[in-house]
């Protein structure tokens, strides 16, 4: 029978490294999206709460 | 409001007589499929009850209407009041997309006059009856939503003053069924391990299709700008540039929700052991659908916000909404009772002309709908509902 300790560290070890891996590779997929946006400072896509509405 | 010059109403235009021609084959199909039964005009049959008409009509398009919710949450929740034009036709959409599921369900149930016994001896604990249920309520909703412009449009100020001020709690509500019966169509899908092929199967099924209706509506809503534009110029409130603006600003909020969409499914394949059958003729398909358009779309996406190329997010949202379709058609059709001997459906022509009929249906009545209500534009007496 599988302990619980057998089931985190061996059956479902690759679902923890995937999403490890994809975490990761988070960060420069938002630095590439965000890059310009503060360069250009053009408003677009970008929300600030004092745009909020009521 | 936006001037532009009205055109000339003529009657005879290339969508006219296209709507003409699909409405003139499509009268016959529907008599047939009501007098006849459904045998007359689709290819179903004991082994394969679910068709086109489930996996595009239903699935997809509860999945295509999900714009309604997004953006109103988006807008009325969380104050982006930058996205004000597009909720109204988000919304309006939604709502003709629904009434659309609603009307294509009549059409794939054996006996649809069965249908109101749901409420009458409610199966509680079936996802079923709460997809059924949340369908139903969320339509309702949907209509309280868009109210306010039918009252502005018949003048009705104290109608329009009530709607308005329940604009926010419909939301919420609104908010509240749609996360939940966009994933409980998938979740429905939980009890057939042994039908679904491994790839698309998961625990996680609900969040992939809630997650994935978030880019689906998001794509819609871009899309349809885009032709609004298009062919509705006249009646659009926005210029040009605003619009590029706020399809902008849609690419950026697809793009993360496409990665996330991606990355979700990765863990499905690993927590699910299934890396083996990507190698085989199934698998090749799942990786179609995953890369060309989840992934391809998502970096489409990236590309076009950073570059700020509008053209390129609305290209995106093409594949996108191609993509959803897909899924869904893989998860209810392609993909379902895929190890199923004698298993040959290919839906007959006169399946994909009903559904045409649909579109075609939901296109007219938008048009007859964004042409004398505000909905593309605000009333000069009313204005924002902000």
């Amino acid at each position: 029978m599988e302990t619980l300790m057998e089931f985190i560290y061996e059956t479902k070890r690759w679902s923890y490294i995937v999403a490890v891996i994809l975490m990761i590779a988070a960060i420069p997929f938002w630095k590439f999206l965000i890059e310009r946006e503060e360069r250009n400072d053009d408003g677009v896509g970008t929300h600030s709460p004092d745009r909020r509405s009521t | 409001m936006r001037e532009a010059a009205v055109p000339e109403k003529k009657w005879i235009t290339p969508f006219n007589v296209f709507a003409a021609v699909v409405f003139a084959v499509g009268a016959p199909l529907v008599y047939l499929r009501w007098f006849q039964g459904l045998g007359s005009v689709t290819n179903l049959n004991q082994n394969v009850p679910w068709g086109f008409w489930i996996g595009f009509d239903v699935m997809a398009g509860v999945a295509l209407a999900a714009g309604g919710y997004v953006m109103a949450t988006a807008v009325h929740l969380f104050g982006m009041k930058e996205y004000e034009p597009v909720v109204r036709p988000a919304i309006l959409t939604g709502f003709l997309g629904y009434v659309l599921v609603i009307i294509g369900v009549g059409f794939d149930l054996g006996r649809p006059w069965n249908a109101p016994y749901m409420l009458l001896q409610p199966g509680l604990a079936s996802i079923l009856f709460l997809v059924g249920l949340h369908v139903g309520l969320y339509c309702t909703t949907q209509f309280v939503e868009i109210s306010p412009a039918i009252f502005e449009w018949l003048r009705w100020k104290k109608w329009r003053k009530i709607s308005v001020s329940i604009t926010l709690g419909a939301t919420i509500f609104g908010v509240i069924l749609s996360t939940l019966h966009q994933s409980a169509l998938g979740a429905m899908l939980l009890i057939t391990p042994t039908k679904l092929h491994p790839l698309w199967y998961s625990p996680f099924i609900g969040l992939f299709f809630f997650v994935s209706s978030i880019a689906a509506g998001l794509a819609m809503v871009t899309f349809e700008g885009m032709l609004s534009h298009r062919f509705l110029g006249y009646r659009v409130g926005i210029d040009q540039e605003q619009l590029d603006k706020i399809t902008l600003g849609l690419g950026k909020a697809t793009a993360i929700t496409l990665g996330t969409y991606f990355a979700i499914k990765l863990i499905g394949v690993a927590h699910g052991h299934t890396w083996a059958l990507l190698g085989t003729p199934m698998g090749l398909w799942f990786l179609v659908e995953l890369i060309g358009f989840v992934l391809l779309p998502c970096v489409l996406y990236l590309v076009a916000y950073r570059e700020r190329k509008p053209k390129l997010v609305r290209f995106a949202a093409f594949i996108t909404v191609l993509g959803i379709v897909l899924n869904r058609l893989n998860v209810s059709v392609i993909a379902f009772n895929w190890q199923l001997p004698g298993k040959n459906y290919f839906p007959a022509w006169t399946e994909f002309w009903i559904s045409l009929m649909f579109v075609t249906g939901g296109i007219v009545v938008y048009r007859w709908i964004v042409n004398r209500m505000p909905i593309l534009d605000t009333h000069p007496d009313y204005g924002s509902i902000h």
